[in-house]
């Protein structure tokens, strides 16, 4: 993973300085509200309904060992005993104290960690594939490139007060883990005729009130081109973006008004001119890629058979391993994924304890780093086959090991009205309904492959619009009802959801779904998947489930 | 008469808004960007220096056939999280290479002038209340910067070794 230098150390321990200074001017009564927010926001913090909330950023979604048992400890020091990792593969805690944030910011500057632009109007953390480097469909890692767009993103002199929030997301990988069809700009990485390395570039992809997938503006820019491509974009956007109105203030309502073919018209102008600039950014030359790469080896893999690991073991352990692990391209090696989805816990939280218990499994079974996915999960990429039942055994007793990833209670969910000031409507007592209606794991696995997403309001930061079902809080003659979408992905190709219907109270969410699923295991086609049926038979037929009357009696 | 920034000196600000070419002619007059455009000549002709007050709107290319008669280029940011000036700036720069004086007028808070610095903002008119000592220390916030960026008052040490000039 990438390590710090002189300058990154500087960096980071001068912003710390900074934000210190500019707490103490607020505190002391020398800065307003609104100066600070803005100040506030550039470093992860946001005043929430019961207390601070501070994002702190997980580069792509990169943890070491040593980094996670960091995050524990601020958990444990400045919080309550816990972190809340996001669909942006950042840590959230949730009840830090003002007064304490620049502390939280200098412990974090000594493991190489901060939370820089993980809020405001600014560039983003940069996701990715959370199988980067180890997945079997990967044309190349994208990780050099996504530390590349971090380092010229983070602090930019032009594009730290843009119209609105701007996200950027890159894939290195022919199926697309990293959700970059919605996302601001999406890069997907590509080889031409030549197998010369590139970049598929979309842009105006994004969720919230008026979701997009993403439009190509781009099919083909040679990798070497891409910041300053990046660099006209964000130019573009940042004079003519919308600053008049949050609500049509994304790149995404640019590109719509514009229309894309003016759009890059206008970008393509800019681009071309940026190279008689007298000074402009640099094309990443083959050193700088190589420099990058340097970061990101291939770690240490021993020479291993592939075994079989499931025979004679326990029934969970293998219904673990089925669904909880998957291939990796290195004989004798797995990747696991760490359930942060527990039934009865709150979707993606993770207790101090479990932190510094995934920090030592990941020492002793995965080179020591894991990675934090947009699902609200943690991967451990590198495991020994012949360790995965010692492994389990230890993720069981941790409550890590909850045998449903990719299955209907693998859902996303964002913290909602306990949490945030934004929601409409709550999540997590809907999650943990919906959690105790499917807890037979027979029937969960039977209705196989499913991807639930759940928003407590309009901005969709638990990405309902692109969820097979999604489920979107809202707030109706003061109480909370739930909108029903079904028919959305987030991978390539990806589609928005459809509504199905009114919405329903929240005390009917649960049996709801039961009715859509039951209609979806009635036209299923053999092992068909849930949305594949959606697509094939369309949402009528669970529009009509979902609402029909009750059968006497039920 | 109010001081600004002008690098590390504090400076008395000479510079009046002006709306006619007859009106002021020995002043150092500043006018907008649509009344360079309608009648440049006739600004040119007065014996007073002429600088062009930016909005966040205006498209600073527009001034590139003038540019270099011009000796001040003001941009305004109205509000605290009005981003166009610092492309602005960058663009007078990097783009029309423009090398005379670029201040910024409006919401020049303390906090935001190091990335103004570093865009290429070397004037500074900060609003009352907020003390034109206190910017100066911000030329030096960072030691370090990931990107090339046209500022002159801050250059902090960037990846790739260019070179750091002393403050």
């Amino acid at each position: 993973m990438y390590r710090y230098d002189a300058i990154d150390r500087a960096l980071v321990t001068e912003r710390v300085a900074q934000f210190r200074d500019q707490t103490q001017r607020y505190l002391a009564g020398s800065l307003s509200e609104d100066e600070f927010k803005l100040l506030r926001l550039r470093n992860g913090l946001y005043i929430q309904r019961h207390a601070p909330m501070l994002r702190i950023a997980i580069p792509y979604g990169l943890l070491s060992s040593l980094q996670l048992r960091t995050l524990a400890h601020l958990a444990d020091r400045y919080d309550r005993g816990y972190g809340h990792f996001t669909t942006r593969q950042n840590l959230q805690l949730n009840w830090p104290r003002l007064e304490d944030v620049p502390d939280i910011l200098a412990e974090l500057a000594e493991v190489e960690m901060h939370a820089i632009q993980t809020s405001g109007n600014c560039i983003r953390n940069i996701t990715s594939d959370p199988l980067a480097g180890v997945a079997a469909d990967e044309l190349a890692d994208p990780r050099p490139w996504c530390e590349l767009v971090r380092q010229w993103s983070t602090l930019h002199p032009e594009f730290s007060y843009l119209p609105r929030k701007f996200k950027i997301a890159i894939s290195g990988s022919s199926a697309d883990r990293a959700a970059t069809e919605v996302h601001d700009i999406g890069l997907r990485l590509v080889v031409d005729a030549w197998q010369r390395p590139g970049f598929e570039v979309r842009v105006g992809g994004g969720l919230g009130r008026a979701p997009a997938i993403g439009r190509v503006i781009r099919e083909y820019l040679p990798a070497a081109l891409l910041l300053r491509y990046l660099d006209a974009i964000l130019r573009v956007y940042n004079l003519h973006g919308r600053r008049d109105n949050i609500h049509r203030a994304r790149i995404k309502m640019l590109v719509k008004s514009l229309g894309i073919d003016a759009f890059r018209a206008q970008v393509e102008a800019e681009f071309a001119a940026l190279e008689a600039d007298a000074v402009t950014v640099p094309l990443v030359d083959d050193a700088e890629v190589e420099r990058m790469r340097g970061y990101f080896p291939l770690p240490p893999y021993a020479r291993l058979a592939p075994v079989e690991v499931t025979e004679g073991r326990e029934p969970a352990f293998a219904a673990w391993h089925r669904y909880n692990t998957s291939g990796h391209r290195v004989p004798g090696y797995r990747v696991v994924v760490v359930s942060l989805k527990a039934h009865g816990q709150p979707p993606g939280d993770a207790t101090s304890d479990q932190m510094r218990r995934l920090a030592d499994i990941a020492e002793r079974y995965s080179f020591a780093e894991l990675r934090a996915t947009h699902d609200q999960n943690i991967v451990l990429a590198d495991v020994p086959q012949r360790h995965l039942h010692e492994l389990w055994v230890e993720l069981a007793d941790a409550e890590l090991a909850t045998p449903n990833i990719g299955m209907l209670t693998d859902m996303i969910a964002c913290p909602g009205l306990d949490f945030c000031s934004l929601a409409n409507a709550g999540t997590l007592d809907v999650a943990r309904q919906i959690q105790a209606q499917f807890d037979d794991f027979d029937e969960l696995y039977d209705l196989g492959p499913i991807e639930l997403k759940m928003s407590g309001c309009m901005n969709a930061c638990g990405h309902h619009h692109v969820g097979h079902i999604g489920l979107l809080g809202v707030e109706k003659h003061g109480a909370e009802w739930y909108q029903i979408t079904l028919g959305g992905s987030a991978g390539r190709g990806a589609s928005l959801g459809e509504v199905i219907g009114p919405s329903v109270p929240k005390a009917a969410v649960p049996a709801t779904l039961v009715r859509i699923l039951e209609r979806y295991v009635e036209e299923r086609s053999e092992d068909e998947r849930f949305i594949d049926t959606v697509r094939r038979i369309g949402v009528e037929p669970f529009r009509e489930r979902a609402y029909a009357p009750d059968p006497a009696g039920a | 008469m109010r001081l600004i920034l002008r690098g590390h000196e504090l400076v008395p600000d000479t510079w009046e808004r002006v709306a006619e070419p007859l009106s002021a002619v020995d002043a150092d007059a500043l006018i907008s960007l649509a009344d360079l455009r309608s009648a440049p000549e006739a600004w040119f002709e007065r014996s007073g220096r002429l600088g062009v007050a930016l909005e966040p709107p205006d498209d600073v290319l527009q001034l590139a056939s003038h540019i270099e008669r011009l000796s001040v280029v003001t941009i305004n940011f109205p509000g605290v999280g009005e981003g166009r000036g610092y492309t602005q700036a960058r663009q007078l720069r990097a783009r029309l290479g423009y090398d005379g004086e670029v201040r910024a007028v409006g919401e020049v808070r303390r906090d935001l002038v190091f990335l103004m610095a570093r865009a290429g903002i070397d004037a500074f008119a900060p609003p009352a209340g907020e003390p034109a000592e206190a910017l100066r220390d911000e030329f030096v916030r960072f030691s370090v910067a990931y990107q090339r960026a046209p500022g002159l008052l801050a250059q902090p040490l960037q990846r790739g070794g260019l070179q750091r000039i002393g403050s």
